[in-house]
């Protein structure tokens, strides 16, 4: 598959009135085109930065970018900040957690969505503009457009509101759509079904998802490859059904542990210790303090085993479980 | 026949939005028994919430009462009601205040109640942030330095300082990580042993139900929809409303992907209307027949069992299993 977006030992360090804080501590990540590639973690992992650099919406001071990232073949590091912003709401777009708080609610639904329009690659006439709006809400399965379009987003249900963001966010036909924490706002049911509409949407135009979330539940009946992240790194990359039966690294394996299980009333597993702090953190391993398997080697460098499409950063040559 | 802690009858809780009328909880009957969890569980909007308000005194009901212990809770509580009945809610971040230390925190309710004398004060709260597998030291810390589930185990701490027979969850794990929830849902389970609590367990999230609670109660729009033991709601559900929670439950292995129901995603088209008439899970529900607009159904069946649904479900989670799984029984 030919790589669409391509982040090659990508390292971010935030200057702090306490210091340098690195929160990306060298991320690999490719996305091929039309692929759908989940980054999981728990608060503070780092995936919601990794989002922003790739959407170009890092603050321009206190921080300090290593690495490289290209997407569809342009240096996003390096370019100017004119061609991310022609970039953004065009060939990538991104829906957000809170549908509510994502739409202004000053504006009819109508305002904005024509406001999306006319990010488009060719300006739109009123008709043509009215009529994309209403096709791309009827995609959403939203049985009365006309009505949501005229309404503002406090008018309309955490569902609705979510249908519109998806439809906002597709109507360009994006190459990339990066999706931070869909729906987390909202009720599961609502949450599934509005992903499944994100899902089907997405596969019939061909747009890549960059879908980051804490929730492997939610990761595993959407991704086709998922990369865990842990304090800045991402320690374990697998494709989606290969890294649910058979995971590797400790930290994945452990946080699957704590999830709790339909099939059983047994209590999930908690992961010992704490997520470290990142402005004090070692060349090391930074799982080793809570690693079940942790030994001293574990404090050096710690080399990134590759195998059957799958990565596992860690020192054992990690057998299987 | 056991007598419960709490019982509910025939609650009603309306609230005046401008002209319009909102029913909240359009009559709900609820017992808890001693020492045992009860979820409650429903989407936002369900009236799970108001239920535990009007639990906990800060709102009245329209109609209905509220007993504990066999006896009737005045709608205006006193001091002394109200120390029975502990809180816990969601957010951690929000419950605390950030100006003031865990220490006044905890020692709030132990001085209002005069649970403690002034010179034994430090003493208690530090015995109960033992209590929830905290440092006693940290009572002189700030919210600020703690971290999301140290933070949870403070409101816990609080919530049991008065030594309360039931307590309010209300969205205890929705705001913390799924490796910190695991933490927080042990010491919830290792605290209702130790001390013999009774929780009223408020969620969306049913996979923490199955691990936590012995019966649910399942809500939408104001009503209860089914009701009944762990094992029978989840295995057996009948409401469509109930399956449709259950199919949305994020699952981390093949083994759960069984229990769960299936459910037509793509039969789903939504709009701004909102029924009238009829059930009120009509208008989402896509085995929807005729008679579901013209009467809202009621409860019905066995106690262990009950579901207000006119088309309900009939296949039952174990006979889909294949061979070869066992589902690990419920308490």
């Amino acid at each position: 598959m030919e790589d669409l977006l391509r982040i090659d030992g990508l390292k971010l360090t935030f200057e702090t009135h306490d210091g340098p804080v690195s929160v990306l501590r060298g991320v690999d990540l490719t996305v091929g085109t039309g692929e759908r590639v989940a980054l999981v973690g728990e608060s503070g992992s780092g995936k919601s930065v990794t989002a922003r650099a790739i959407m170009g919406l890092l603050p321009q001071r206190r921080v300090r970018i290593g690495g490289n990232l290209h997407f569809d073949g342009s240096d996003v590091l390096k370019e100017s900040a004119a061609r991310a912003k022609a970039r953004r709401g065009r060939d990538i777009t991104m829906i957000f957690q809170d549908p509510m708080a994502a739409l202004n609610p000053v504006f009819t639904i109508r305002q904005q969505f024509a406001a999306v329009l006319t990010r488009l690659d060719r300006p739109l006439c009123a008709a043509e503009a009215e009529d994309s709006m209403r096709t791309a809400l009827r995609d959403v399965s939203i049985a009365d457009p006309e009505r949501v379009l005229d309404s503002y987003s406090f008018q309309l249900s955490g569902g609705l509101n979510q249908r519109v963001m998806i439809a906002m966010a597709l109507v360009s036909r994006p190459k990339l759509l990066i999706a931070d924490e869909p729906g987390t706002a909202l009720d599961v049911t609502v949450q599934q079904q509005t992903l499944h509409i994100m899902g089907n949407l997405s596969r019939s135009y061909g747009t890549a998802i960059l879908f980051i979330s804490h929730n492997l539940g939610v990761v595993r009946k959407f991704a086709d490859r998922v990369c865990v992240m842990y304090a800045g790194r991402i320690v374990e990359e697998a494709p989606t059904d290969v890294l649910f039966s058979d995971p590797r690294h400790p930290y994945t394996r452990a946080l699957l542990a704590s999830v709790p299980r339909l099939s059983s009333d047994r209590l999930p597993e908690p992961i010992g210790g704490s997520v470290p702090d990142l402005a004090a953190l070692a060349d090391g391993c930074p799982f080793e303090p809570r690693c079940p398997s942790a030994r001293p080697e574990c404090r050096g460098s710690v080399p990134v085993h590759r195998f059957d499409g799958r990565s596992v950063t860690c020192i054992q040559e990690v057998a299987p479980a | 026949m056991k007598k419960p802690l709490l019982e509910i009858r025939g609650a009603v809780k309306t609230f005046q939005v401008g002209r319009a009328e909102v029913k909240a909880l359009k009559g709900v009957d609820l017992a808890v028994y001693r020492g045992e969890t009860v979820a409650i569980v429903g989407e936002s909007g369900s009236g799970k919430t108001t239920l535990a308000n009007l639990v906990l005194g800060i709102e009245k009901p329209t109609a209905g009462e509220i007993m504990l212990s066999g006896r009737t809770l005045p709608p205006k509580r006193t001091k002394a009601d109200r120390r029975h009945i502990g809180l816990v809610q969601q957010n951690p971040y929000s419950t605390l205040n950030p100006r003031k230390s865990i220490g006044q925190a905890i020692g709030l309710p132990l001085s209002v109640h005069r649970l403690c004398r002034r010179s034994e004060r430090r003493e208690r709260i530090g015995a109960l942030l033992e209590k929830v597998g905290l440092h006693r030291d940290l009572q002189d810390r700030r919210p600020l330095a703690l971290s999301g589930g140290q933070r949870q185990r403070v409101a816990i701490a609080r919530a049991l300082s008065t030594s309360p027979e039931l307590l309010v969850l209300d969205e205890p794990t929705s705001s913390l990580d799924v490796s910190v929830q695991a933490h927080t849902l042990r010491l919830l389970r290792d605290l209702q042993e130790e001390l013999g609590l009774t929780y009223l367990f408020i969620t969306h999230d049913l996979s923490v139900v199955r691990v936590l609670a012995s019966r649910v109660i399942v809500m939408y729009r104001g009503s209860v929809v089914e009701e009944g033991t762990v094992e029978e709601v989840f295995f057996r559900p009948r409401h469509r409303y109930t399956q449709q929670l259950l199919a949305s439950i994020p699952t981390v292995s093949e083994d759960d992907d069984h229990v769960k129901p299936e459910w037509p995603w793509d039969a789903d088209t939504v709009s701004t209307e909102a029924a009238v008439t009829g059930c009120s899970f009509r208008p989402r529900c896509p085995f929807a027949i005729a008679d579901c607009a013209r009467k809202a159904p009621e409860l019905a069946g066995p106690k262990e069992h009950r579901h207000a649904c006119l088309n309900p479900s009939s296949s039952s989670t174990k006979e889909r299993l294949p061979s070869g799984i066992e589902l690990v029984p419920g308490q």
